[in-house]
């Protein structure tokens, strides 16, 4: 093979990939290099100085305020995703079973909430766990309670309310593509052997469905680590999250250097979670929810 | 065979064109649509009205947060071509509209011929004329105050909490406070309250006492809000009974008919001479000096304080109201009837900054 013709191959096997290389350079690889520079640069009380400091992470390392909430926010994510699994699951498990225009108008359902905006989609909570919301409401009437439970809005577990209901689709989704392909005649066979309907469970459909779940999890993950509307609405003063922190430094506080740096420290533990995951169970599953 | 003064093609370019020249009558007759960040409460309704008719344009919106917020954006790159106009305390974006030397000025040079109600600044507001080497960049537009804003129906005015600061801070009224998320207010207030009597000038030491204050405090809060209508939302709903708060907040939720009202703290309530400012790349300049002249003259001054709840800076404020509503505008803090401490930039603002991002995320 000539130089030429090797060149020619090279070129047409890199050709299917350039769309998608051109898209991660100008959405991904850039804004990150900009962030990086950014967090390298000097904030003045007159706006940023492109004159290059490590004062914002000298600031970040600092105190131990700011790795703590990081860490708050990977395991407020974690657990985010966590009930998102279980609340998901069991009805990604009735949508599969669902047949016809049944399983059409349960699917609609599903989507229905999500036309409307994210913003709103976290606001409905406010009037649900408010001190004279719903929930109280129906307590106090009902002589459950004397008192209206404070802990129902602005705390963690708001948040994780707030994180699970925006993002369930998200989980349940992959989670019942996965269990739609699965051939019912498999749950059948296991059962003819004598299996149990807890065990089938357990060796057959979850195992089977696993790419789903490693998919819907990545994806809650993430998008709960990147949180900001919802801790900001929901979570009062326990349940800010690291989006917050950030956000507040590129707008009311003007420190986007310090902004940055806590964007790349984000981005760089989000990274090793994720390393560790695929470690574990493959990147591939859980990124493509393929099999190793 | 008939020849015509204007052939098939000449009729089809004509009539391809008059849409084209009807567009530019159109928009020769439709007004400049401006982008202004200022609080809603003083460009809605029937201040909008007037502000619009009269300087003949239209006013987009741009959500008015804070004044650190506002100059935090005219300071971000670009920042300075995507407003028209904008409003922001004078004790707190002197310094950093002014740029740190000629030159660097992030707001445009004001045509004061542009602006004849310019005259109409009174005297006791000079001082925060904005201007550098002869040129004026800032004028006064309205003055102000933030205390704390409480249900009225539930706290008693005879409660000596609500002659304090440190309603919003002891545990009297114990998760069902609210505070405000921007550093230079709740910092300042903290401090007023431990007896600072120039907060502006703490050292970062003593940011980082009243940093540990608020984080000692915190427990006693149900949620910090960003903006005046969360705030209202807030108190209306009776998520909170009191907050920190602003005239827009108390505006709103007395609007609506409920008895809130504000306090009037002993250390002093945090008051304000807010200017207006055309940031330096705007585009439409003649517009924004036309909308500026127009939101310190008659007869949008004479609605403002009834209106909005603040009260004109200028020679025309307080005209035809009693002395009550001058009292409620803030007037006192002039004359020396109601405590004050101006809200001014902090020699430390990083400090203070990064004190508030510890405060929050503690």
């Amino acid at each position: 093979m000539t130089a030429r013709s090797a060149a020619r191959s090279f070129g047409a096997e890199l050709l299917p990939i350039l769309p998608g290389g051109l898209w991660l350079l100008v959405f991904a690889v850039v804004p990150f290099f900009f962030l990086i520079v950014m967090s390298l640069w000097t904030a003045t009380v007159f706006g940023i100085e492109p004159e290059w400091t490590l004062e914002s992470y000298r600031t970040v390392f600092a105190d131990p305020v700011y790795v703590l909430i990081v860490l708050k926010t990977l395991r407020i994510s974690l657990v985010s995703t966590v009930i998102s699994l279980l609340v998901s699951y069991p009805l990604a498990m009735f949508l599969a079973r669902m047949q016809g225009r049944a399983k059409a108008m349960f699917l609609f359902a599903l989507f229905l909430p999500f036309w409307s905006s994210y913003l709103v989609r976290s606001f409905t909570w406010l009037p649900i766990l408010g001190r004279n919301g719903l929930i109280n409401h129906a307590l106090i009437s009902a002589g459950v309670m004397s008192a209206p439970i404070d802990a129902l809005l602005f705390d963690e577990f708001a948040v994780y309310v707030g994180l699970v209901y925006v993002y369930t689709l998200f989980m349940t989704l992959p989670i019942y593509l996965s269990l739609d392909r699965l051939d019912p005649a498999l749950g059948e066979a296991a059962s003819d052997l004598g299996g149990r309907p807890v065990q089938v469970f357990r060796r057959v459909t979850l195992p089977l469905s696993l790419p789903g779940v490693w998919s819907g999890c990545t994806m809650v993950f993430l998008l709960s680590v990147g949180a900001y509307v919802t801790p900001s609405l929901l979570g009062g003063t326990s349940g800010i999250m690291v989006g917050n922190v950030i956000a507040g430094q590129f707008l009311e506080s003007n420190n986007w250097p310090l902004g940055a740096a806590l964007s790349v420290l984000v981005i760089g533990m989000v990274i090793v979670s994720v390393t560790l995951a695929g470690m574990r169970v493959g990147l591939r599953q859980l990124f493509l929810g393929q099999g190793r | 065979m008939t020849r015509h003064l204007l052939g098939r093609r000449d009729m089809m370019l004509l009539g391809a064109g008059l849409p084209l020249l009807g567009a530019n009558a159109a928009s020769a007759q439709s007004p400049t649509s401006l982008t202004v960040m200022i609080p809603n409460i003083a460009v809605n309704g029937k201040l909008r009205e007037i502000a619009e008719a009269q300087a003949r344009v239209k006013i987009v919106d741009d959500p008015f947060v804070s004044t650190p917020d506002t100059v935090s954006k005219v300071l971000a790159p670009g920042g300075t071509s995507r407003y028209d106009l904008i409003m922001a305390q004078s004790g707190y974006s002197r310094v950093p509209m002014l740029g740190p030397k000629a030159g660097a000025e992030k707001a445009a040079p004001l045509d004061l011929s542009k602006i004849p109600n310019a005259a109409n600044v009174a005297d006791l507001f000079k001082p925060d004329i904005v201007s550098r080497d002869g040129v004026t960049y800032g004028l006064p537009y309205f003055i102000g105050y933030d205390s704390v804003v409480y249900n009225a129906d539930v706290i008693s005015d005879k409660d000596p909490y609500t002659q304090s600061w440190g309603m919003i801070f002891d545990d009297k009224y114990a998760g069902k406070i609210a505070w405000f998320d921007t550093a230079v207010q709740m910092l300042t207030a903290a401090a007023l309250y431990l007896g600072k009597t120039a907060p502006e000038t703490m050292t970062p030491d003593e940011v980082a006492d009243v940093g540990k204050f608020l984080i000692s405090k915190k427990k006693n809060v149900r949620t910090i809000w960003t903006t005046f209508s969360q705030a209202a939302s807030l108190l209306s709903s009776g998520e909170v009974l009191c907050a920190y708060g602003s005239i827009p907040v108390r505006m709103e939720l007395q609007q609506q008919g409920k008895n809130f009202t504000n306090a009037w703290p002993k250390e002093g309530v945090l008051s304000f001479v807010s200017d207006l400012y055309i940031p330096k790349d705007s585009t439409h300049l003649d517009a924004a000096h036309a909308l500026f002249n127009t939101l310190i003259g008659p007869p949008y001054v004479d609605q403002l304080a009834t209106v909005s709840g603040y009260l004109p800076a200028n020679k025309l404020a307080g005209a035809g109201l009693s002395e009550e509503q001058k009292l409620r505008a803030g007037f006192g803090i002039y004359t020396g009837q109601t405590k004050a401490t101006p809200l001014k930039l902090p020699t430390a603002l990083n400090v203070w900054i990064e004190t508030w991002s510890k405060v929050k995320s503690a």
